[in-house]
């Protein structure tokens, strides 16, 4: 193996470390604002609601950081592709025409998955996709599988003694069930994004998204391998 | 000196226009990728970086934390002819004076005497004996006596090399040393890999960050010292092997290592959003060190190859490129065409 081949693999390893460390910012950057969504959702759900309807206070949330999830993945899609795109246009010409370079680099790739965070996640993303149908493809996994959200409802029985002891005690219920709804609502997205407070390497957004856009550069390069002449 | 000249002006124009990239020692033509120079440093580079440290006053042995000097380094206004050549040659972009002041700077064959090797091999062992001390899980499986006695072997084999000249049957000494040395390196090897997948068991530390840097900057110690050894008895179609070999496990070491990921880990104690961002902005940038240092390993003993290749093409005798880099006084780099 030449030097020219590894400087081209320490290019790739260079490209997911950017893009790793730019979703992590991403995320952490774009956190509050879901965060402001869910606390919104809160404050817009009536007494009643948040009393007793559980299916529809989760689906509710799910479907915020859904949305949210969504669009941070599309971000970080758009960077990591254009990224690699450069890269590879760096590759100096005759070696970009050699298919051992986009073997060697293809076949290093599963281990890019590094040392233990992504490594649930990576597995659990359809080894087929590519920058053009990752998105959906994640989308559904999230839709299916990973985001599971615990029972949000606070229960009705405290609410209830409470809407019949005065307007007072009331107002403060209503009050004190909404603070509490919106801090499980914010503990559970740190969890559901960033698995705060979980064991490394549970799957997690983050990890996710990150593990979406290593299997789209990882194919990007096997599709160039396949397109050198043999 | 009829193979090694002062870098010539055209190299440091297409440096500094952008036409050529350094890497490694290897300066290349950014479009074609092809090679048109060699950078070897010299003996007067090692003393430079010498004083760059006392400077600082931050050495090994002063017990500094490699991490966490860079930006200190950055800032530091380092001697007239180091803040040239930087500026001349961007040769020290990234520039870790920590590995530095470890295994040298690494372009071109090791210009570091053994002596300085050795004391240089302490200082990293004194380094990891402190850090040791705080990391449980390394103490607890006697891991750190084995370490102890994996660099007891290196300074012996760093004591038998630095006499080659004076033996009678230098040849054998220095390859059987070189084969010690490759042995001590791949169990220090062994060490990493096992520090390395037993971050996510744990809580991380930044000492865990410098525990894996210490065995890396060993690792490449070995080698800087396995590949003179080779140079000094005119081995070099061996020394250009081990180069190419060494740089290739260089990089399947710090394949796995993601510096994100790294920082993360570090960060995880933190169950509060705004907390844990924090702690990972943090530990980020030591993360990056690491990981940065050992990629820098990848291409300056990935390029000691082609480098290797080159004397071999225009018939150089080892020991008389080595003894070219001692002589100088002068320069801390010199060049060789391609």
């Amino acid at each position: 193996m030449s030097y020219q081949l590894l400087d081209a693999e320490l290019r790739f390893l260079a490209w997911r470390d950017a893009q790793f460390a730019a979703i992590s910012a991403q995320l952490e950057e774009a956190f509050p604002a879901l965060l402001e969504d869910l606390s919104a959702q809160t404050a817009r759900s009536s007494l009643v609601r948040i009393a007793t309807s559980t299916f529809a206070q989760k689906k509710a949330a799910e479907e915020a950081v859904r949305r949210w999830a969504a669009q941070q993945l599309e971000q970080a899609l758009i960077r990591a592709e254009a990224e690699l795109e450069g890269a590879m246009l760096q590759v100096p010409g005759q070696l970009a025409i050699d298919s051992t370079l986009w073997d060697r680099v293809s076949a290093a790739l599963p281990a890019m998955a590094g040392v233990g965070l992504i490594g649930a996640s990576f597995a659990a993303i359809p080894a087929v996709i590519s920058f053009a149908t990752v998105s959906s493809t994640v989308l559904f996994f999230w839709s299916t599988s990973a985001i599971s959200w615990p029972l949000l409802a606070i229960g009705a029985a405290g609410l209830g003694v409470a809407t019949f002891t005065g307007s007072r005690s009331v107002e403060l219920a209503h009050q004190k069930a909404r603070a509490g709804l919106r801090a499980r609502l914010h503990r559970e997205a740190g969890r559901q994004v960033f698995a705060l407070g979980l064991k490394p390497g549970t799957r997690c957004i983050l990890n996710d998204i990150q593990a979406a856009v290593l299997r789209a550069g990882q194919n990007r390069l096997g599709g160039s391998a396949d397109a050198v002449p043999a | 000196m009829l193979f090694l000249r002062e870098v010539p002006p055209h190299v440091l124009e297409g440096v500094q226009s952008g036409l050529y990239k350094v890497t490694g020692s290897v300066v290349r033509d950014v479009s074609t990728g092809r090679g048109v120079a060699f950078l070897q440093e010299t003996g007067v580079m090692d003393e430079l970086a010498r004083k760059a440290l006392e400077g600082l006053g931050a050495t090994l042995q002063g017990g500094f934390s490699p991490l966490g000097i860079l930006d200190a380094v950055q800032n530091y206004k380092m001697t007239q002819q180091l803040a040239q050549v930087q500026l001349a040659l961007g040769v020290l972009q990234g520039f870790q004076l920590a590995n530095l002041a470890a295994s040298g700077l690494g372009v071109g064959v090791s210009a570091l005497g053994f002596a300085v090797m050795l004391q240089r091999l302490k200082g990293i062992e004194a380094h990891l004996g402190r850090i040791a001390a705080s990391i449980e899980r390394v103490t607890a499986d006697r891991r750190a006596d084995d370490i102890r006695m994996i660099f007891a072997d290196i300074g012996t084999q760093l004591d038998i090399v630095d006499t080659l000249s004076a033996r009678n049957r230098k040849h054998s000494a220095a390859e059987a040393t070189e084969r010690a040395l490759a042995t001590a390196s791949g169990r220090l090897e062994a060490h990493f890999q096992r520090s390395a997948a037993a971050l996510p068991e744990a809580r991380v530390t930044l000492e865990d960050l410098e525990m894996l840097w210490s065995l890396a900057a060993a690792i490449r110690l070995c080698h800087e010292a396995g590949l003179r050894a080779l140079c000094t008895i005119d081995e070099l179609p061996a020394a250009r092997e081990l180069a190419m070999r060494r740089a290739q496990r260089f990089l399947e070491l710090g394949n796995p290592l993601i510096p994100d990921a790294l920082a993360r880990m570090v960060a995880a104690e933190h169950t509060d959003p705004v907390a844990h961002a924090e702690a990972r902005r943090a530990a980020l940038p030591p993360a990056e060190r690491l990981v940065s240092g050992m990629r820098d390993s990848v291409a300056a003993i990935g390029s000691q190859s082609d480098l290797v290749t080159e004397l071999l093409e225009r018939g150089v005798y080892g020991p008389d490129y080595l003894a070219a880099l001692e002589e100088e006084e002068e320069a801390p780099l010199l060049m060789l065409a391609a």
